[in-house]
């Protein structure tokens, strides 16, 4: 599964040279947005304002086989809801089962439109952080935790564990081949028998992952982890005007989606009848204020140009 | 500087002592050989030396230690680090960011250095280390040498006084290996920097070592200079299961014919000048036949090219034809595509273009677990082989998958924990076994079924003398039964002495396919030693293919 590596790709773009700070409120400014915004539109635009900074950090590929699971997951999420939800007064069709606990088994358009609701949210969080953890770098990543005051040993752990994934799966594969040149069959056989072979990769997946976490701690010991308690450190995050800036633009995004769900603009009814499509004009303004300093994002990472001299 | 008095260790659970009364004292500057059998206490002994033993592992210790005039017991490994660095095998395992300048940086931050030093620091390390072009560089784009080079410089980083790597090379190719042991002797003789090095293949080292130091069973067994030790117990040193460099083998093997041919030579330049007048007088030497008939071909390979996803062609349009009962030897540099093209015999891998025919049959269609019944494929990593639930289920399985009846099962299974010195194991749980035994029970597990075809991809890396005699000895008992081996490997010496036929693989194309004696003479990193001291003496009419001491010995 070498492509499912969900770790840093190095690479020069103006989102990349942005502030690791920034990367990283960027990201969680979306999560926040995405968990309380209820207006399937505006969650919905949300989301397409992360697919150009995908782009601009040229990490689409990549960015895409994350999606594509999560597109998979979100038609699971509709399908499960359309199913069992009994809300809505719009059949679309009915199977005439009536389920244990669930009631009638009927399909609502109401239903479907919440699902496909719950999907978009879904995508808009993963594709924030599947792009956020393309563009920084893990060692930046430790920094930030650390300027968030984050004990250095539980920083240090996250980041560690990042910087294992790729050699996990490499790992795994070097381990699927060895069995399967053993005979073990693992594309074969009933579910039964292939999920068995499966966990013997795991095992030794498992048994080889622990003698490198000896051999890792040992080899931290020996460089004096965590003999002084009072560490220094030799890389630092340089703020700049334009970063302060940005964040400042982050903040008073979260302020707007707040204020605008509070004055109930984005206010969205799925049961038992649609309602709210069409938003008032201060809930487009507001709108068009998030998605402005959403994709604003990218000019902005652009005016960083010429000499860096601050940047550690 | 380094004092070890009647130390003796042993770990919490263990039968016996891994280290018994060690007396040893070490001066400043000195570059320290370190060898012995695996399980002799050489690792173990690396980490008392900076307190990783007892701090980190456990255990009981008594007598008395003392480096850089401090007690690593009452130090403990922290206070250790900045007087005694530590590299470990594995470049992989011993680095915690990822890239080069972070890498260094770890452990003067934990030490707490202040910026400035720390910026100081960085630049002669570096410098040292030769390596300031990688400085930005992420760690997981280096080469097994490169990274082993960081992980020297991220210690040299905190000022040591003394650096013990245990084992540094065992993960990396002659090149990489070569590189590293080049470093170490510039940090040693320009920095006075004391050098203990664990290692057993010693025709890499001893050039640059002064002392050199033989553990068995938690014992010192020799301790000598260098050069004493190369030439008055090179009989205990085999005897204690430890190769000797080819150069020295010859000089014992002189000895024993009653030539004095005078000191031990380290180096194929030293060689020259020790074994000039002998070597002009050289003849045609007798090589010793190989007996094989290779009537039908085990093996067909025709225009096979191979890419992978990444788009990186790793092979183009190989051709090759290897009968039954031979043995094989490919070699190459990393990344040749040599393990691509055994990963082809067992559909592994299916190739893009061309043809793969094994005992006669275009093989489609089957999948790797069918063909593990024609085609046996040992990767190096033994552990990554097994999966049953005791040593003996382990073997069993392949017969199982044979269809073989549970009597024939029993039987053979029997058969193979005798022949492979298994047999007490039997009821273990296959990953609790040490590193030795894993191996020899992968092996047991494929050679079981008896697979008309062995392929095994450097199985001797990392594992000493002895028990590489052992498993060639095995491979050639195999091949007597008229079965196919094809064998990967870096190890230029053992080819020199086990081979027949070499394939040479570069960059995904074959470029040479012949006898050993014409593979391998002539060229500079793919040559034995021995070949290499006989190269420049063509023009007195010696023969330029001579691989090994008994060849040259039987020329004489």
């Amino acid at each position: 599964m070498p492509f499912l590596n969900f770790s840093y790709r190095e690479r020069t773009t103006a989102i990349h040279g942005l502030n690791p700070v920034v990367k990283l409120a960027w990201a969680l400014s979306i999560v926040i947005m995405a968990m309380i915004i209820d207006h399937p539109l505006v969650l919905g635009l949300i989301f397409l304002s992360t697919v150009p900074v995908a782009f601009a950090a040229r990490v689409h590929r990549e960015w895409l086989v994350f999606i594509r699971i999560a597109l998979y997951m979100g038609v699971i999420v509709v399908l499960i809801n359309a199913l069992a939800s009994t809300g809505g007064n719009h059949l679309i069709w009915q199977s005439g089962i009536n389920l244990p606990l669930l009631g009638p088994l009927n399909l609502t358009l109401e239903a479907l439109i919440y699902g496909v609701f719950m999907a978009v949210r879904l995508l808009a969080i993963i594709s924030a952080f599947a792009i956020m953890t393309f563009v920084l770098h893990p060692n930046d990543l430790l920094m930030v935790m650390l300027k968030m005051k984050l004990p250095y040993k539980t920083a240090m752990l996250t980041t560690l564990s990042t910087r294992f994934v790729p050699v996990l799966l490499e790992d795994a594969g070097r381990i699927a081949d060895a069995q399967k040149s053993r005979g073990l069959e693992m594309d074969r056989g009933n579910i039964l028998k292939r999920i068995q072979h499966r966990s013997s990769i795991l095992l030794s997946l498992l048994a080889n992952s622990l003698e490198r976490t000896i051999q890792i701690a040992e080899a931290m010991e020996a460089r004096a982890f965590g003999s002084i308690t009072k560490r220094t450190f030799f890389h630092s995050i340089a703020f700049s005007r334009l970063d302060g800036l940005i964040i400042a633009s982050f903040l008073l995004m979260l302020a707007a989606s707040f204020y605008g769900i509070a004055a109930g603009l984005f206010e969205f009814q799925y049961y038992p009848v649609l309602n709210g499509f069409l938003m008032s004009p201060s809930g487009w303004v507001v709108t068009a204020a998030i998605l402005t300093v959403l994709i604003g994002l990218i000019p902005a990472a652009r005016l960083k140009k010429g000499v860096d001299f601050d940047q550690a | 500087m380094i004092k070890l008095e009647r130390l003796t260790f042993q770990y919490n659970g263990a039968a016996k002592p891994a280290l018994e009364d060690i007396y040893l004292r070490i001066k400043p500057g000195d570059f320290v050989l370190v060898t012995g059998p695996s399980g002799s206490g050489k690792s173990t002994f690396c980490r008392t030396l900076n307190g990783l033993v007892p701090h980190f592992h456990g255990g009981t210790l008594s007598g008395t230690i003392e480096v850089a005039g401090l007690d690593p017991l009452s130090a403990g490994a922290g206070v250790m680090a900045s007087r005694v660095g530590m590299v470990f095998q594995d470049p992989e395992n011993q680095m915690v960011t990822s890239d080069v300048e972070h890498e260094i940086c770890f452990g003067m931050e934990n030490l707490s250095l202040t910026k400035d030093l720390m910026a100081k620091r960085m630049e002669e390390t570096l410098d040292t280390m030769g390596i300031s072009h990688l400085r930005h560089r992420p760690l997981n784009e280096l080469s097994g040498g490169e990274k082993q080079k960081v992980a020297i410089a991220s210690i040299l980083a905190l000022h040591p006084q003394v650096l013990v790597l245990d084992e540094p090379t065992s993960e990396l190719d002659p090149k990489g290996a070569d590189d590293v042991f080049s470093i170490l002797s510039r940090l040693n003789d320009e920095l006075g920097l004391t050098i203990i090095v664990v290692e057993h293949r010693l025709e890499r080292i001893i050039q640059y070592a002064d002392r050199f130091i033989l553990l068995n069973e938690g014992r010192v067994i020799i301790d000598k200079p260098v050069r004493e030790a190369m030439d008055r117990h090179t009989g205990e040193i085999l005897h204690n299961g430890i190769g000797l460099p080819p150069l020295i083998n010859l000089h014992r093997l002189l000895k024993d014919k009653g030539i004095e041919p005078g000191r031990p030579p380290f180096t194929v330049k030293e060689g020259r000048q020790v074994f000039e007048t002998l070597l002009k007088k050289a003849l045609k030497p007798v090589y010793p036949v190989i007996h094989s008939n290779h009537s039908a071909p085990a093996v067909e390979m025709e225009n096979v090219s191979f890419a992978y996803p990444s788009g990186m062609a790793a092979l183009k349009g190989i051709n090759l034809s290897i009968g039954r009962g031979e043995l094989v030897v490919i070699m190459g540099r990393n990344a040749s595509g040599k393990t691509t093209l055994v990963k082809q015999l067992n559909r592994l891998l299916v190739p893009a273009k061309g043809k793969v025919k094994i005992l006669g049959k275009e093989i489609t269609g089957a999948s790797t677990a069918e063909m593990s019944a024609s085609v046996g494929l040992v990767f190096q990593n033994p552990q990554e082989h097994l999966f049953a639930d005791s040593v003996r289920e382990e073997i069993a399985f392949g017969l199982k998958n044979k269809g073989l009846d549970g009597n024939e099962i029993k039987q053979i299974s029997q058969q193979m924990l005798d022949k492979f010195g298994l047999s007490h194991l039997a009821h273990r749980y296959p990953r609790e076994l040490s590193g030795g035994e894993k191996q020899r029970l992968a092996l047991a597990a494929v050679m079981a079924g008896e697979p008309e075809i062995l392929v095994l991809d450097e199985p001797t890396r990392g594992i000493e003398d002895r028990l590489k005699i052992k498993l060639m000895h095995l491979i050639d008992d195999y091949r007597h039964r008229s079965k196919t081996v094809i064998l990967i490997t870096h190890d230029v010496e053992l080819v020199a002495r086990f081979a027949s036929r070499v394939i040479l693989m570069s960059e995904g194309r074959i470029i040479v396919d012949g006898d050993k004696h014409h593979v391998m003479s002539q060229a500079l990193m793919f040559s034995p030693q021995i070949n290499r001291l006989i190269q420049p003496y063509e023009k007195y009419g010696v023969p330029a293919d001579i691989l090994t001491a008994e060849e040259v010995v039987s020329a004489l």
